[in-house]
């Protein structure tokens, strides 16, 4: 008996070493990104797309970067993802701050106002989502086609309220750029969020709801009563396939809101090039593309160069409609 | 026949939900959500959002179960801190956090929690009720509610600024405008401009209800004690013995108090424009308006404490009523679960009752189950709080300025939060001091963006004509209700301050 207890504490207490030793070991080895958790910056509050999109994914960004790589979601939301974005930007490029960045407030934030950023600021990892802009009217509406709201918005100028999810959104510039294209004025309704512009058009308190394909498309499977009337990209969409372009209809303008992870510029090459492609084999796992799919956020990934090219392009297109209509108060 | 095939489908809905795995994920959610909720600065949306990348692999039921358990659970336990330490642990438990630490320092703390755990239970009882019974019809009246409507119904909740402090009207206006005042900082919703930012990023972002609730309420209250009292050992309670005793005598009190409250707090949890921190508040200043005690507030009485925290749990299934009909969230929960949802394939609006009907009326008991749960977990959280709040002030107050300072963290991850959370602390022990009370302040703050974005919106809708205003039949209704209260409250003011200069002059 007494003998056995002592084996048993023998054997303890080799147990006991061997973790210890375990232990320090891996802690001499460990280094990123296994010996801390790497904090992913959402620059929304926590439930809204960017936040939904980003808790599905982080699994997925785990898993491919192995080695018990761990990943935390930080909200930093306010001033339209302004403090978000500052935080990433400003963190250490250590590979253990990532955040998702949105477009077009990356791009057009910094042109409204002094900002903590810059587009040089960032490592740009890669692209997750592309959501293009489209407009719906509610189903009661004459207005049946783009051509349609342009000849009413001629004939009715500044009658024509247009929701939007704020200002300097991607609808408000798709708002303006429409503007521009069709030689109209209309007035300007900012909201908070989709969802609000969603009841307002539901319950026909504006003309026209300026919002995303994938939120019209959400919204029209849950039996909310909207005429789209295009799409501003260069193709159709999978996605929607009966919807005309903008271009299809005369209006030659794309907007779009692009979701993608990015870092403090200057990480080791080594971490940006794992995380690029961890990144990657996310967006592209089946599971990830299937849950988004549904919840209605187009996938599109795009590998870093490609990701920044994209951004740069967008702004320097801010900057010549900024140049001909300011889109704030200054 | 239609009885029928509906029996039928409560029978299938019944199987799924007494599944172990649905049942367990229920349950460890609750206990998920009762820690949450109980700390100050984490939200149920918060809790409710921690549950996504969970979710993910889940089957749709226990994944929106665990959504509807995480959240019922949660705002029962925000009224914990707020009662022990005047701190409430989520903005749904702002608007009688004084009332309940009132009660606590008579030593009725008990009495006290006992009464929000019932209602709670009960008031989600009754929204679910709606929910399940009234959803097209509410979701049908919500959706009318455009920027006019909101308009009113904030100023109609600005309005209660003067009834839910016992001191001066004037005071309590002067502490609504410091409210409202501070609800400006940030970028201007219209016109994309920064206000009051002093170039600072963090203001741009304007400023956060948590922290400043957190330093308003709990961080002036902890330099208050440790200045007067010093550090005294905690009021000694009174035992209540079983908690549920009282349960008849609140049951007969105030059953007028728990009914308006619940149907108020369904009622204005269905609009998507307002949540459980809104119901919260308005059905406390509803409580004072009708009581035949209105003296009796602010020192402690049951009567608001029952109509608010009925109102607030009731405003949980009321926010399912839009989200279910229409797909519009009523809350920022039930935007989460919006997402879950269309995640999981199915899609929240009408279609959602007749393709999968099985799992609507699931969904329905879960949210019944859910409720009833917090009875036995919400009275052992009662007991182990009563137990905390014996321990000595001196071990307690450095725990408590402890939590206050993560739960500002956590709010904003950054030290932003804490700046916010101290100026707030010590600007209210100054106002308190001055005897002007903070709670018409966090109204303003909670209720200064809507009643802006509203009115701003509004006036770009009607071409900058007012008559706008009162053009909608709602809106007409609402506006004649609120300029009488209005009205009401100038003659009371006018009269006083006459009565004062009559009794000077004598």
């Amino acid at each position: 008996m007494r003998n056995s207890i002592r084996r048993l504490k023998h054997r303890v207490a080799k147990l006991t070493m061997a973790v210890m030793f375990g232990c320090l070991a891996t802690q001499a080895m460990a280094a990123w990104p296994s010996d801390q958790p790497i904090n992913m910056i959402i620059a929304y509050a926590p439930g809204g797309g960017t936040d939904i999109v980003a808790r599905s994914l982080v699994p997925f960004i785990e898993k491919h970067l192995g080695d018990g790589a761990k990943i935390n979601i930080l909200n930093r939301p306010g001033a339209g993802g302004g403090i978000g974005f500052a935080a990433i930007a400003n963190a250490a490029a250590d590979g253990y701050t990532i955040g998702f960045i949105n477009t077009p407030p990356i791009i057009t934030i910094p042109i409204e106002r002094q900002a903590a950023w810059t587009l040089s600021s960032f490592d740009y990892l890669g692209n997750i989502v592309d959501d293009p802009g489209t407009f719906c009217v509610h189903q009661d509406s004459p207005i049946k086609s783009l051509a349609e709201l342009q000849a009413f918005a001629k004939s009715n100028p500044k009658k024509v309220t247009i929701g939007s999810t704020g200002v300097g959104s991607d609808d408000h510039l798709a708002m303006l750029m429409f503007e521009r294209a069709a030689g109209v004025a209309l007035t300007h309704v900012p909201f908070k969020g989709s969802s609000e512009t969603r009841t307002a058009i539901t319950g026909k308190h504006i003309t026209v709801a300026a919002i995303n394909v994938g939120e019209a498309l959400q919204y029209l499977k849950s039996g909310s009563p909207l005429r789209c009337l295009g799409q501003m990209t260069a193709q159709r969409m999978s996605m929607a396939p009966d919807w005309p372009t903008f271009k299809e209809q005369g209006f030659a303008f794309e907007m779009a809101s692009l979701r993608g992870i990015a870092a403090p510029r200057g990480l080791p090459s080594a971490v940006r090039e794992r995380l690029a492609r961890a990144i990657e084999r996310a967006a592209n796992d089946p599971m990830f593309k299937e849950a988004a799919e549904r919840a209605f956020a187009p996938v599109r990934f795009l590998a870093p160069n490609a990701y920044e090219a994209e951004i740069r392009a967008g702004d320097s297109q801010f900057r010549q409609l900024w140049k001909d209509m300011p889109w704030t108060d200054r | 026949m239609a009885d029928f095939v509906i029996s039928e489908h409560v029978a299938k809905a019944i199987i799924l939900v007494f599944d172990s795995q649905v049942l367990g994920v229920v349950f460890a959610s609750a206990i998920f959500g009762l820690f949450v909720g109980a700390i100050p600065g984490l939200t149920a949306t918060m809790a409710a959002a921690l549950l996504v990348p969970m979710t993910f692999f889940m089957p749709p039921l226990p994944a929106l179960g665990a959504v509807v358990a995480v959240s019922a659970m949660a705002i029962f336990a925000g009224d914990l801190p707020a009662a022990m330490l005047r701190m409430p642990g989520t903005p749904a438990s702002a608007a009688y956090a004084e009332e309940s630490y009132a009660m606590a320092l008579q030593g009725k703390l008990e009495l006290n929690l006992s009464t929000n755990l019932i209602c709670s239970v009960a008031g989600g009882l009754v929204g679910v009720g709606f929910l399940m019974l009234a959803a097209p019809l509410l979701a049908e009246v919500a959706i009318h509610f455009s920027s006019f409507e909101y308009f009113w119904l904030s100023c109609l909740g600005v309005s209660c600024a003067s009834l839910i402090s016992g001191k001066q009207t004037s005071h309590a206006l002067l502490s609504l405008l410091f409210g409202l005042g501070f609800a400006c900082v940030g970028i201007d919703p219209v016109t994309g401009v920064a206000r009051f930012t002093v170039e600072s990023i963090e203001l741009a972002g304007g400023i956060h209800l948590i922290p400043s609730m957190i330093g308003a309420f709990a961080l002036s209250e902890l330099m208050r004690s440790s200045a007067e009292q010093g550090l005294s050992l905690a009021p000694v309670q009174e035992k209540i013995g079983a908690l549920f005793s009282n349960l008849r005598f609140v049951a007969t009190t105030y059953w007028q108090n728990f009914l308006r409250g619940s149907l108020l707090g369904t009622a204005i949890g269905a609009l998507p424009g307002a949540g459980a921190d809104v119901a919260a508040w308005i059905s406390y200043a509803m409580a004072k308006r009708f009581s035949k005690q209105p003296e009796q507030f602010g020192k402690g009485h049951l009567e608001g404490i029952v109509e608010s925290t009925s109102s607030n749990n009731a405003a949980l299934g009321g926010a399912w009523i839009p989200a279910l009909v229409f797909g519009i969230p009523g809350d920022s929960v039930t935007a989460i679960v919006i997402g879950v949802l269309y995640m999981k394939g199915m899609n929240p609006g009408p279609s959602i009752f007749s393709q999968t009907p099985d799992l609507v009326y699931a969904l329905f008991i879960i949210f019944i189950l859910a409720n009833l749960l917090m009875l036995p977990l919400g009275w052992l959280a009662i007991k182990l709080a009563a137990r905390l709040f014996r321990t000595p002030r001196a071990l307690l107050l450095p725990m408590i300025l402890m939590t206050c300072v993560l739960g500002s963290y956590a709010m904003t991850n950054s030290s932003f939060g804490i700046v916010l959370m101290l100026f707030f602390g010590i600007l209210a022990w100054l106002m308190e001091s001055h005897d002007i009370p903070i709670g018409p302040m966090m109204l303003g703050i909670v209720l200064g963006g809507l009643l802006e974005q509203s009115f701003m919106t509004s006036m770009i809708k009607a071409d900058g004509k007012m008559i706008g205003f009162f053009e909608r039949p709602i809106a007409a209704g609402l506006s004649v209700i609120t300029l009488c209260i209005w009205s009401i409250m100038l003659y009371r003011l006018l009269s006083g301050i006459s009565n004062q200069n009559a009794r000077r002059q004598a």
